[in-house]
């Protein structure tokens, strides 16, 4: 049906600018690079190949450049297209961030201030540093720091605008030098000051000292600010800490959970990967970080509940909006984890499940009888006996006979123990998923190691036929 | 193009870029309900969100510094003014401030003059301006947009933020057409344009080749849809309980429970509710049965707990069980108040009438009908006014139209003078060339109207909902490609150009849309598989609040007599 001067093109070629690629990957990548902006062929070729990796990609790189291995994913492919057509998610709609321009007006505006407060900053510490007790040389010394006004002309009051008077007299702001009245003048704690300086020391808790600073509104205003900013940067009340707690616990419930159902929907399933006492005890641990979680969030809801006073309504509401997340948390999340098989319905399930793979792998050999048979078999026959000895590791696991074999002096067993040595670890830290790669790491070895074992008997048994034809001839 | 999601990805994307740790989120009138059409308290619970404050109506002034605030507002005025105040004393360790739409620079340059405390982490723009009520469904929550039938230019700024901001989450940028007929679409069209054309980087999306349209059409255009009972689970309870964003009033049931009294209808979050909500009257009761044998077949299986098997089903099941039968009562509540009122004032009856008179075309049977149920005095005031007023949008030039008697009638049975005065009202609210009109007129007209005679000889399927609303025809046109050009130009562009295929459509409708009509849409949306819709009015009408509507366009209108007759 094609046109005779159009040659039809095989091979792994690019629907838009019709190159041949040779194979997959390089296919993909392509793509990814020349046409990025046509998403969604990308997308069902990324599901293609997505689909058809996990089948293939077991095999090696070369294999997959073969023109039968991929015409072997069958029908699936197609179906893929069609889903990815029809999910694909709506992204987030457009939006624009002013963050950067609004840091840049902010900062040249708090500029000006921070300039001038660390100006006030150093000056307070030049007066602090060995400030004289004696008053006329404290006089003498927060003038050589700090140049005063000259007030001769200052006639009023720059803040109240009252004229100064035998009763109302010039007074010097410490920090800038201006002048002002009593009234209007602030006062500094050294005590605080010092804080201002170096940082809330909490552990000496002493006395505000008698001395303090005379300040004009405007130096005491920044320095206040200042105090203000860092004091709220470092303080952290009760209620914060406690919710740091429930974060954590969180957490830790929220990784645990995920890990337990992996393990139950493969246990349900058949599988052998997991074992049925490890998920029982992450199922215990499950219902201890639970009960911590509620004893925690019950603390937050009472907090100040008690005595009262002090704590405002709406940190009231927040304690008790703590609360009823916590427990719809717990009661969605926590407690409704799916129930384990026991024993026996284990035991069934994973009877069930072998049928099933063995019945599959009929099937297939089945439909490729005609091309492959040696290859199959062998391979069928491997998992088979890989199933056994697996589970048979299972069971024996790290138990004390291992020692003996320790001494072994073949590498490939001392690997395996070492190997034993790393589940025992892992399972000891919850750590279910490593314990499965392990275990299948271990299981590869083993298989290595008995086909080994096998043949060295196969060659000891042939140069023994050999040995025999000698003795014939 | 869905809305919801559209408006969730944004909250989500709010709650999720302050990182973790408690949080408050400040809001305002509008952006609350914005949030809570798409989000639950208890969903925002579990993303840390554990208080709420109204940026107006702020409780207290000391400091939690230990929490983290999300601001989420529209850029007005009123909003700047409340934040830089908030910022200049903020009570708060950090602020997150996501703008509902375009944000002037002077205001960012304010806002950040005020934030000495440098409080403020992040400044955005995130677009959910608007109430998203279905996947294809928006409203904009402005009861009245018409000042003596012209825009009120509140509402046409509004209107305008509200479509861009539909435009941006959506990432669509559009070929706009609009009903030639009306002034106000019109200028909306160009509003909307010269937002795209001022913000040309913001709408700079990677499209597909198929242009997106935004639609814009004028309720004047089309009075009759929501004057008309509706049999439809979701339009029913609006007709006659009224949704006011996704909350139903039931306070008025007679030894109400006291967490009925106000009850939320959220397809999100009400699963019988979103699988039901398009379903008729008759289809409601059957699942409705169904669901209270569900309900008491698991009543029945919870209540025996013997083994321990049985203890722990329970424990499991407790919950499901437990929100389950809140939902059998919510609704059993909801469809009996509904058949209550449905049996009360007759109207079976009424809305069989209304179909007539907005469907079919025989003059003097309809009026011996309209004459008799009137007459029989067991028809409730509103009901009997929305009859006169379909019967004079209908026979308005017939030559023996006695809108004049039926006038007499509602005032014997003493019928309110607001409600007589609707008569007027509508037929000047019905835009001049409405092509409701035109049906009765052109020789097109004769087309359709042999079409509705065939179908009646058919026999119609159910006679409450044979009215198909002027949007369906007209969305249908569209995409058929035969939408005329005449009646729906194209804004600014070189209409030549344009393509006829149809893919994505954005429809806005001045002076709010109907459930009906939002039924409509979503039956198309499912009849074609490449052809998204979705609507949007200034808000959604029934009878009730467009009787509102219609009084606050007309009311400053001379509405004589006279005038009337003439017309």
């Amino acid at each position: 049906m094609a046109e005779d001067d159009s040659p039809v093109l095989f091979g792994f070629i690019c629907p838009n600018c019709k190159t041949d690629l040779g194979n997959a990957t390089e296919l993909l990548k392509h793509y990814e690079e020349e046409h990025s902006e046509e998403q969604d062929i990308l997308k069902s070729l990324k599901d293609i190949f997505g689909k058809a990796k996990k089948r293939i990609l077991k095999q090696d790189e070369n294999n997959v450049a073969s023109p039968g291995a991929s015409s072997s994913s069958k029908v699936q492919p197609v179906s893929s297209i069609i889903t990815s057509e029809a999910v694909n998610p709506q992204t987030i709609g457009s939006f624009k961030c002013h963050t950067d321009a609004f840091k840049r007006i902010r900062n040249d505006r708090i500029e000006r201030f921070s300039a001038e407060t660390n100006k006030l900053i150093i000056r307070l510490d030049k007066l602090l540093m060995g400030m004289p007790h004696d008053p006329v040389k404290k006089k003498a010394h927060e003038q050589a720091v700090v140049p005063w006004l000259d007030g001769a002309n200052v006639s009023r009051c720059p803040e109240c605008t009252r004229s100064f008077h035998l009763a109302r007299r010039q007074h010097h702001c410490r920090l800038c030098g201006a002048i002002m009245c009593h009234d209007c003048s602030h006062f500094l704690n050294l005590q605080t000051a010092k804080e201002i300086l170096m940082g809330p020391k909490e552990q000496e808790l002493s006395p505000p000292s008698e001395q303090e600073l005379r300040l004009c509104i405007h130096c005491y205003r920044l320095l206040e600010n200042r105090k203000l900013m860092t004091d709220t940067r470092n303080c952290k009340p009760l209620l914060a800490e406690y919710y740091e707690i429930l974060s954590e616990f969180h957490k830790e419930a929220n990784k645990l959970t995920q890990q337990f159902l992996k393990m139950s929907e493969s246990l349900n399933a058949g599988e052998t990967m997991y074992k049925l006492s490890d998920a029982q005890t992450l199922r215990l641990q499950i219902g201890k970080l639970a009960e911590n979680i509620d004893t925690t969030s019950r603390k937050i809801e009472s907090f100040g509940r008690k005595n009262g006073a002090n704590i405002s309504e709406l940190q009231l509401r927040l304690q008790s909006a703590i609360r009823v997340a916590t427990k719809s948390y717990l009661c969605t999340e926590l407690l409704q984890l799916p129930s384990l098989p026991t024993e026996e319905q284990l035991l069934g399930l994973q009877e069930k499940r072998r049928c099933e793979i063995e019945q599959r792998i009929q099937e297939e050999k089945q439909s490729q009888i005609s091309q492959r048979t040696p290859n199959i078999r062998t391979s069928v026959s491997h998992l088979q006996t890989s199933k056994n000895e697996g589970g048979a590791t299972l069971e024996e696991g790290w138990k004390p006979e291992n020692a003996q074999m320790y001494t072994s002096e073949d590498p490939m067993i001392q690997q395996m123990n070492i190997l034993r040595g790393y589940i025992k670890q892992a399972r000891a830290a919850h750590m279910y998923d490593e314990v499965a790669s392990l275990e299948k790491n271990l299981q590869e070895l083993m298989e290595e190691y008995y086909k080994q074992e096998y043949q060295k008997e196969d060659t000891f048994v042939q140069e023994n036929q050999l040995e025999h034809a000698e003795h014939f001839s | 193009m869905n809305v919801i999601t559209a408006v969730k990805l944004y909250l989500t994307k709010m709650t999720e870029e302050s990182g973790p740790g408690m949080k408050i989120l400040v809001m305002d009138k509008q952006t609350t309900s914005i949030t809570t059409m798409v989000y639950s308290q208890s969903e925002m619970l579990q993303r840390e969100v554990y208080l709420f404050e109204r940026l107006d109506m702020i409780s207290a002034r000391e400091p939690m510094k230990y929490l983290k605030c999300i601001a989420f507002l529209r850029p007005t005025k009123e909003n700047i003014s409340l934040l830089s105040k908030e910022l200049r004393n903020p009570r708060f360790g950090v602020y997150y401030v996501y703008w509902s739409n375009i944000v002037r620079k002077a205001d960012i340059k304010t806002i950040a003059e005020c934030d000495e405390y440098e409080s403020v982490r992040e400044v955005e723009e995130f677009y959910a301006d608007y109430l998203a009520i279905a996947p294809h469904l928006f409203s904009l929550n402005i009861p009245v947009s018409y000042q003596d039938l012209a825009w009120d230019p509140v509402e046409l700024l509004r209107s305008t933020q509200g479509v861009t901001a539909v435009l941006l989450s959506l990432k669509k940028c559009p070929n706009i057409r609009y009903q030639s007929s009306s002034e106000m679409c019109k200028r909306l069209a160009e509003k909307v344009r010269d937002v795209i054309v001022t913000e040309e980087s913001l709408f700079n999306f990677k499209q597909d080749d198929i242009t997106p349209v935004l639609l814009i059409v004028d309720r004047r255009d089309d009075p009759i849809t929501p004057l008309l009972n509706q049999w439809t689970y979701q339009a029913m309870v609006h007709e006659l309980l009224t949704i006011t964003n996704n909350r139903v009033d039931l306070s008025h049931v007679k030894d109400i429970s006291k967490d009925l009294r106000e009850i939320v209808l959220s397809p999100e979050h009400d699963e019988f509710y979103a699988k039901n909500l398009y379903l008729n009257y008759g289809e409601i009761g059957q699942t409705m049965k169904q669901l209270m044998e569900e309900f008491q077949r698991k009543a029945k299986s919870q209540q025996k707990v013997e083994s321990l098997a049985d203890m722990k089903n329970f424990v499991e099941n407790y919950p499901q069980f437990k929100k389950m039968s809140g939902t059998v009562c919510k609704h059993l509540v909801l469809v009996s108040d509904l058949s209550n009122t449905v049996a009360n004032n007759n109207l079976l009856e009424v809305s069989e009438l209304e179909q007539q008179l907005a469907c079919q075309e025989s003059h003097s049977s309809q009026l011996q009908n309209l004459r008799t149920l009137l007459n029989s005095g067991n028809v409730r005031h509103k009901d009997a006014t929305k009859l006169v007023m379909l019967y004079a949008l209908r026979y308005e030039r017939h030559s023996n139209n006695d809108i004049d008697g039926l006038l007499n009638i509602l005032k014997k049975n003493s019928v309110p003078d607001s409600f007589i005065k609707m008569i007027p009202r509508i037929l000047k609210f019905r835009s001049k060339n409405s092509r409701l009109n035109e049906t009765f007129d052109t020789q097109e007209a004769v087309v359709k109207i042999t079409k509705r005679f065939f179908k009646d000889l058919k026999g119609v399927e159910n006679v409450y909902t044979q009215h198909v609303p002027l949007l369906r025809e007209t969305l249908d046109d569209l995409i058929k490609g035969r939408l005329k050009e005449t009646t729906f130009p194209f804004l600014g562009e070189n209409s030549a150009q344009i393509s006829r295929r149809i893919k994505d459509v954005i429809v806005f409708m001045i002076g709010g849309v109907t459930y009906e009509e939002a039924l409509a849409v979503h039956n198309i949306n499912c009849s074609h598989q490449n052809i998204r819709i979705v609507l949007g009015g200034t808000t959604i009408h029934n009878s009730a609040s467009f009787f509102t509507e219609v009084q606050n366009a007309t009311a400053n209108l001379p509405t004589t007599r006279h005038d009337n007759r003439r017309m």
